[in-house]
């Protein structure tokens, strides 16, 4: 009984299966990409859309040859830096907020009207207000990460009011809990789901706006290190597709860090859902 | 430890209303009984008929519109870990391992010393769980599930227990196991027990004595004393004389008004 258990709840080593055939995936990927940017040297015939592209290998050599250079490492650091800044901020303002909200119903009944009022705001909408907000763009740039993360933070917080068993915590008043420790170990680990959720979503947006608001803000001072966002952009201004690329890629593996960190604190925080059904 | 908390339970004359829209409902209508202390008493009624609202209000969960429920000479008022409740289906807390979940209650009233860890690892062996104790509820198959809530409950000692549906969602096989298992660990206990249940053969199982409800609003109809030993089997529910007895009858008062008596044909 225990091993089937082990067998089917414990996962902790990684499904070498699962990984083998996604690498074979993402290789057949490359070579389909490399074949079609090649297809019109060899024939005359041209691939649309993807015949544009530079092929993987230039992409590679390219990466290669910025990879040497401090300044990509230096958009990397800034651009982690606005999200890591601007998703934390809302973290812990967020996750105040939607755990107030789904526990006092009367704190809901104030907050919630003004929070669905703002929320339909696009969050880049707010970079001119950011910009007349802060003194500095770095600081503009993080309020508008942290406007992005915000709203879903909360909002799936209050969701989650929605799964509180009320039978726990009417269990927890008979054996005599006071009110903090109901809230302690009784709402806040049945909110914990719905929060971690948030703060996924949460996670992708921020990514979405730090892109944006580089894009817009011209990424900082120095050129050629004003974030990955700013990366993209400028390489465009330059006609340099591979490069374009290259930040294409960087962005999407950043994106996946950061969430992969997210998930990570979730499986940390909620070790029984790693196990339940 | 039950010592001074000898468990005696008494409803006089309790009604309990709800409010829908502008109506006044009537869940519970002048319903009076009283258990004794030690006693497992079996409340069997149609489903929906409002017993639920009974152990609620016994656990303190509601307080009645009108009338009185004393435990001990003393008024009910509010949740207390004398009076527990056992959920109808899984109210284990998913967050918590078995083991964290039997410790609830002495954490929660800050008694986590070795003394109730050493209770709590016996309350579990007692159910069969030491081997589960780090496991959580859903790695627990469900007639797992229903004894570790037992030991949550069973561990604040409680002098009295309401048992709402224990097995109901349970499969046939397990709920048979359960049943025999549960009258076997209350047999040994002396600990008033309200047991709510829609079968007539669990409540024969394992009740000292019956009370048979009627429909919403809830009272009670007729009681039966069983009057035998607590360790019966369920062979004697086919052969006891009395069992039989008592099951005919039971069935004849639960049975809707109108349809047609089906005792005559077994």
């Amino acid at each position: 009984m225990t091993g089937l258990f082990r067998l089917y709840g414990r996962t902790d080593n990684v499904d070498t299966t699962a990984l083998k055939r996604g690498a074979i995936g993402i290789v057949i990927f490359a070579v389909v990409w490399e074949l079609a940017t090649r297809l019109d040297a060899w024939t005359d015939i041209s691939v649309p859309l993807v015949g544009q592209l530079p092929p993987p290998s230039a992409v590679v050599v390219d990466f290669l040859k910025l990879a040497t250079s401090p300044g990509y490492w230096n958009s990397w650091s800034l651009s982690f830096q606005r999200v890591l800044a601007g998703f934390a901020v809302a973290l812990i303002v967020g996750g105040t907020l939607g755990l107030l909200m789904a526990t006092r119903p009367w704190f809901k009944r104030v907050v919630f009207p003004v929070f669905e009022s703002l929320r339909p705001i696009p969050p880049l909408a707010w970079v001119p207000i950011a910009i007349i907000f802060w003194p500095t763009q770095e600081l503009s740039i993080t309020f508008v990460t942290f406007l992005g993360a915000l709203f879903p933070i909360v909002l799936n917080t209050v969701g989650g009011a929605e799964e509180i068993d009320r039978r726990h915590v009417l269990a927890a008043r008979s054996v005599g809990a006071s009110r903090s420790y109901v809230f302690r170990r009784v709402l806040l680990p049945a909110l914990l789901p719905s929060l971690v959720t948030g703060a996924a979503v949460g996670m992708g947006i921020t990514w979405e706006v730090v892109v944006a608001a580089e894009l817009i803000s011209g990424g900082g001072q120095q050129s050629g290190d004003g974030g990955l966002g700013f990366l993209v952009w400028n390489a465009y201004q330059g006609n340099d597709l591979p490069r374009v690329v290259v930040a294409m890629i960087s962005l999407g593996i950043a994106g996946y860090l950061s969430s992969g960190l997210v998930r990570a604190m979730g499986n940390r925080l909620m070790p029984w859902r790693r196990v339940a059904s | 430890m039950t010592g001074s908390r000898a468990g005696a339970v008494l409803f006089d004359h309790v009604s309990f209303h709800v409010r829908k829209g502008r109506e006044d409902v009537k869940v519970v209508d002048d319903c009076s009984f009283g258990l004794a202390p030690g006693e497992i008493v079996a409340m069997i009624g149609p489903s929906g008929g409002g017993k639920t609202t009974i152990g609620y209000l016994l656990a303190g969960y509601h307080r009645p519109t009108s009338g009185l429920i004393t435990v001990d000479g003393r008024e009910v008022n509010g949740p207390s870990a004398e009076r527990l409740l056992l959920f109808q289906e899984n109210a284990l807390m998913p967050w918590l391992t078995t083991a964290e979940n039997v410790m609830f209650g002495p954490r929660a009233r800050g008694e986590a010393g070795p003394e109730a860890r050493r209770r709590a690892d016996a309350i579990l062996a007692r159910v069969g769980l030491a081997d589960f104790s780090d496991r959580y509820p859903g790695e627990l198959s469900g007639g797992m599930r229903r004894r570790a809530e037992l030991a949550r409950a069973l561990i604040n000692e409680p002098a009295v227990l309401v048992l709402d549906e224990p097995f109901r969602g349970l499969d046939a096989m397990t709920r048979e196991l359960m049943q025999e298992y549960t009258a076997e660990l209350l047999a040994e206990q002396r600990r008033t027990v309200l047991f709510i249940t829609t079968d007539v053969d669990e409540a024969l199982l394992l009740a000292d004595r019956l009370l048979v409800m009627t429909g919403r609003p809830a009272r009670v109809r007729e009681e039966f004393f069983i009057e035998l030993s607590r360790t019966r089997q369920r062979v004697d529910l086919l052969h006891n004389d009395r069992l039989q007895q008592i099951k005919h009858r039971a069935m004849d008062l639960l049975r809707p008004p109108g349809t047609t008596d089906l005792s005559v044909v077994t």
